[in-house]
């Protein structure tokens, strides 16, 4: 075998994962996408976390509702039992107390032999008649009759869950038979598939713009995305509704869409309208006495947990804020009220910048995905990538407690290739080191330890020692001066990191070290130029 | 645990290392099914009945021990050459 597990380690492994079903599921079924995909619209689908496949249970919510009400049977209790006896296959009686069953396992005589309608029956309903013969009932033209000919009243669950997801398809199963709704006659032709049903869900998972744009054309959903009716649903206004500097994501869009999908959209519509508003206020770049302040603030929940101690996406960003009065973009909010950010580069296209910061949001989940699930449990903070209002990608880490720092980089194949490199230094830095609070001072810490990789404390010491004693030889602000002061200043950082003095964990630690950093590589561009 | 929910799913103190090697076998048993069954999911005696009146086989996988649901019309309109 290519997973070379024998038959009885595969039986063990299975059972061993049948045995993590929740809520009554106790059992782990081969089944086919489309029956799944049918499960899913009836509704109860969840993600079973030990195993991360699929569950369904409906009994949960009945025993959830009974725990609530205190074992008293109350309307809503009643109601998810009709529910559960639906899905069943029966009905309670409330007159005689009994539960009838309208499935169709009973037991009898069949007739047996041939007939001009038999053809019509599916090959299972001639394989019934032919090995239970003497059950009472038998399929005729794919109808089931007890013997004497009398129909029996019938829809299996699947037929009744068919009526009621496709009201409106001009067809209705009838004793499990299906029949046109004005004619009332059978339909014999273009018999409606099982799984037909399922197959628009399907589309609407995956393909929603052509789904919902197929509905927008009918009529059927107007101005469900075409917020300025110009026709287009990917424009409002001219412009895209995926601009603005918003980090919403296609998926959020999706999970919105298909939310509002009964109320007309109106969700979606004001997301959009928040982004859009948001977009237009920092491409217009404001009015008047204040026509060079921007902003490329994010607004809304981009639905990650609010009690997570690490998020890989910030809440809405009080970031971003520039003054572009020179022309040159100067960051003009401080993150913390205190230290100030600092900013790389400008300029870019955002279609260009929104995809890579999604990509390099990504890119952070596996890496995180991928760490020791000790040290992953440890992260608290921040770190997440976003699109700044001037189309570059921005890198953002720190906590609400010490603050955020930011890097932004160009929007191009350079630009995400360092963003991606200095995120997988990070990541690479809280493994090595198990330094697991992302904090304002993160990003100073991760370039202090790669600036200092390998050079012991008594050594740095002892640099630090004959530093302070060659400053006091230098006139202050001489050249010499700064520059022994300079690496002075990063040794007493990177101390500060490895012995926790407190300072390594503030903004102005990453403020100081990547300034640092970045000044230190225009110096060897310089010289190499030189 | 310290991870969104939205990623990785419910909390339940389980890593997500353990979550993605228990997704690997999963994928390894799905593997097996047979007559179009490619998936595996938690099943209730409740989802399982409507399996089976949507047409569903109702056998049990020969590899993995498991009752299967393919859609038995669809398979014996193939095996007979329908």
């Amino acid at each position: 075998m290519a997973h070379g597990l024998s038959s009885e380690q595969m039986h063990k492994i299975a059972r061993s994962m049948s045995d993590k079903g929740r809520n009554g599921d106790s059992e782990l079924v081969h089944v086919m996408p489309e029956e799944v995909a049918l499960l899913e619209r009836i509704g109860a689908g969840t993600t079973n976390p030990y195993t991360g496949l699929r569950e369904f249970n409906t009994q949960s919510d009945l025993n959830a509702a009974l725990e609530a009400s205190g074992g008293e049977w109350t309307k809503e209790v009643n109601d998810l039992a009709k529910k559960r006896d639906a899905e069943k296959g029966q009905v309670y009686n409330d007159s005689t107390k009994t539960y009838t069953s309208t499935s169709n396992s009973g037991s009898g005589s069949n007739k047996s032999g041939s007939s001009s309608e038999e053809s019509s029956n599916s090959v299972r309903q001639n394989l019934a008649n032919t090995f239970t013969p003497n059950d009472g009932m038998y399929y005729e033209g794919g109808i089931l009759y007890k013997d004497g000919g009398i129909r029996v009243n019938q829809n299996t669950s699947y037929q009744d869950t068919a009526n009621s997801t496709t009201p409106f398809d001009g067809k209705s199963y009838v004793n499990g038979q299906l029949v046109d709704d004005n004619t009332g006659r059978s339909v014999t032709t273009g018999h409606d598939s099982v799984f037909k049903t399922v197959g628009n869900v399907m589309a609407l998972v995956a393909n929603p713009v052509a789904y919902i744009g197929g509905k927008v054309a009918m009529g059927v959903a107007t101005n469900f995305f075409d917020k300025d009716g110009d026709g287009s649903i990917f424009t409002t206004d001219g412009k895209s509704i995926f601009s603005g500097g918003s980090s919403t994501s296609a998926a959020q869009m999706l999970a919105e869409m298909n939310d509002s999908d009964d109320d007309n959209g109106s969700s979606a519509l004001s997301s959009v309208s928040s982004t859009d508003t948001s977009s237009e206020t920092s491409e217009e770049g404001g009015d008047g006495d204040d026509a060079a302040s921007t902003s490329g603030n994010v607004e809304g929940d981009y639905g990650y947990s609010k009690t997570s101690k690490f998020s890989s996406r910030l809440s809405g960003s009080q970031l971003l804020q520039y003054d572009y009065a020179d022309g040159t973009g100067q960051p003009t909010g401080t993150y913390n009220g205190n230290e100030k950010p600092f900013h790389i580069s400008l300029s870019s296209e955002n279609a260009r910048a929104f995809s890579m910061a999604e990509q390099g949001s990504n890119l952070i989940d596996q890496l995180i995905a991928d760490m020791p699930a000790d040290l992953m449990d440890q992260l608290q903070g921040n770190i997440s990538m976003f699109t700044t209002s001037d189309n570059k990608v921005a890198v953002v880490a720190g906590d609400e407690g010490s603050g955020f720092i930011e890097a932004t980089y160009e929007a191009d194949k350079d630009g995400i290739t360092t963003a991606m490199s200095d995120i997988n230094a990070m990541i690479d830095y809280v493994k090595s080191e198990k330094d697991a609070a992302i904090d304002g001072g993160f990003m100073g810490r991760v370039q202090s330890y790669n600036q200092f990789k390998g050079q012991a404390t008594p050594g740095l010491q002892i640099e630090m020692t004959s530093l302070q004693n060659e400053l006091a030889q230098y006139t202050p602000d001489s050249p010499q001066y700064k520059s022994a002061q300079a690496a002075l200043l990063a040794i007493q950082r990177e101390l500060a990191r490895r012995t926790r003095s407190g300072a390594e964990a503030t903004a102005k630690n990453s403020v100081d070290g990547v300034t640092s950093a970045v000044a230190s590589s225009a110096q060897d561009l310089i010289a190499s130029s030189a | 645990m310290a991870f969104s929910a939205e990623i990785f799913g419910p909390n339940t103190g389980t890593s997500i290392k353990t979550r993605k090697e228990t997704a690997a076998i999963a994928d390894t048993l799905s593997e097996q099914g047979r007559n179009g069954d490619s998936m595996m999911v938690h099943a209730s005696p409740f989802t399982m009945k409507l399996l089976q009146d949507i047409g569903g086989a109702g056998s049990f996988n020969p590899k993995t021990g498991m009752l299967e649901f393919y859609n038995v019309d669809e398979a014996m309109k193939k095996r007979m050459g329908y």
